[in-house]
């Protein structure tokens, strides 16, 4: 038999009182006192409750957060990108946001790189449209003179002219600012456009580069404000005059538009 | 009786359940192991069983162990203090209840011989016996092997055997 087994029943007596010792209850006080204690020390929420805690703090954390974005987005606060996505995203719900910000130069100078004359036109008439409909942004001037009749200096704010005409005969030729020049159709078309138009002659037209677009307001027309186009990028060719000074006769540059319009009577007036 | 497992609908009553399974054995365990203050003992014990109760997961063998794991740590914690304090009353000194008419289960002659046991023998004896505890469990619960406490628990019980005069087999 084993030693141990041998031990556990000689000494089962004395077992036994060691596990009488175990066994005797607790006073009624220490008991209470106990139990008492036990009920206060005891976590009142139960881990149940604390994962729904967390559950409900990032449910929050989420609705907020969407919450927030959905304001910058109303008040037009987002990044460009996000702009217009918040605006493309929450119109579905019909959430009206404003969207990107559009520069009206930016718009004209990308309308200005499609190839195609039909889709150029849509695009600047586009961007026209999203300007008068209030983006607020100053780009380059559509008015700048000799492009459309208005007068020089012509705030980009005001829009379009009541009667700008946008036929091939007004306003920027289509080709410009292309590498191929105008197609002999362009050609004829412009060619057959009125010679007051104000409009480039094609010699003009064809040596037109976007960088020299810009015309220094010429200070013909006393009457309009002298507030010189904004070029999107590029620097203005010549500084703008005063218009309280009357200009000198001085030769415009081969490559630089005639004034539109107000040309003051002592400039030769290029031929269109 | 799963008493280990938490519901949250009766957390209450599990802890009052627990109290009332393991209570008396804890109080038990204290004095055998004369330390002082054994009701106070007890109620830390189960203080620290109550914040713990609603996470734990087992079976009433779990539950056990669990709980004398801790009433162990705190009677160590317990001596550690006592011996930190120059002026604490050695426990020897400490006046333990006299034989009485009553049968309230206390039995001097027997607290008195398990002091006369080494700590480590009284340590594995009051779990083997009075927690009633198996030998795997006083095993993991004193950080020993199984070899270990069946040897520290036959030492022990022969040596409180001779000081209570158990005559012997042999």
């Amino acid at each position: 038999m084993p030693s141990f087994t041998r031990v556990m029943t000689e000494h089962d007596d004395l077992t036994q009182r060691l596990g009488a010792l175990g066994g005797a209850p607790v006073p009624d006080p220490v008991r209470d006192q106990h139990l008492h204690a036990m009920r206060a020390a005891a976590p009142a929420p139960t881990a149940e409750r604390r994962r729904f805690g967390r559950f409900a703090v990032a449910a929050a954390a989420i609705v907020g957060f969407a919450a927030g974005s959905t304001g910058f987005a109303m008040a037009g606060a987002l990044p460009d990108p996000a702009q217009g996505v918040a605006h493309d995203v929450l119109s579905v719900v019909q959430v009206d946001v404003p969207d990107r910000p559009s520069g009206h130069g930016l718009c004209m100078s990308t309308a200005a790189k499609q190839t195609d004359p039909a889709a150029k036109k849509a695009e600047q008439q586009a961007c026209k449209e999203a300007k008068q409909a209030g983006t607020g942004e100053r780009g380059r001037s559509a008015d700048a003179p000799g492009k459309t009749g208005d007068a020089p200096g012509r705030p980009a704010e005001a829009g379009p002219h009541p009667n700008a005409d946008t036929s091939d005969c007004k306003g920027r030729p289509a080709w410009a600012g292309t590498k191929g020049g105008p197609s002999a159709e362009q050609r004829a078309a412009r060619d057959a456009c009125p010679p007051d138009e104000g409009e480039l002659d094609e010699q003009q037209s064809d040596e037109a580069d976007p960088q020299r677009q810009e015309a220094p307001a010429t200070p013909a027309d006393p009457a309009a404000p002298d507030t010189s186009p904004q070029p999107p990028v590029d620097p203005p060719a010549a500084p703008p005059a005063d218009p309280a000074t009357p200009a000198e006769p001085v030769d415009p540059p081969a490559d630089t538009p005639p004034a539109d319009g107000g040309q003051p009577e002592d400039v030769p007036p290029v031929d269109g | 009786m799963l008493v280990g497992i938490s519901r949250p609908s009766d957390r209450g009553r599990s802890v009052e359940a627990v109290y009332a399974l393991l209570a008396p054995a804890v109080l038990g365990y204290f004095r055998a192991h004369r330390l002082p203050d054994p009701e106070g003992l007890t109620g830390d014990v189960f203080v620290s069983v109550a914040r713990g109760l609603p996470t734990f997961t087992g079976d009433d063998g779990a539950l056990r162990r669990w709980v004398f794991t801790i009433a162990h740590h705190r009677g160590v914690d317990e001596v550690r203090r006592r011996a930190r304090r120059p002026d604490a009353l050695p426990i020897d000194g400490l006046d333990l209840p006299g034989p009485s008419g009553e049968d309230d289960g206390l039995d001097p002659a027997l607290l008195e011989a398990l002091a006369v046991l080494t700590p480590d023998q009284r340590e594995v004896v009051v779990l083997r016996h009075v927690a009633d505890l198996s030998v795997a469990d006083v095993a993991r619960a004193t950080g020993r092997s199984e070899g270990s406490v069946k040897m520290l628990c036959a030492r022990g019980l022969d040596a409180l055997a001779a000081h209570l005069g158990v005559p012997s087999p042999d």
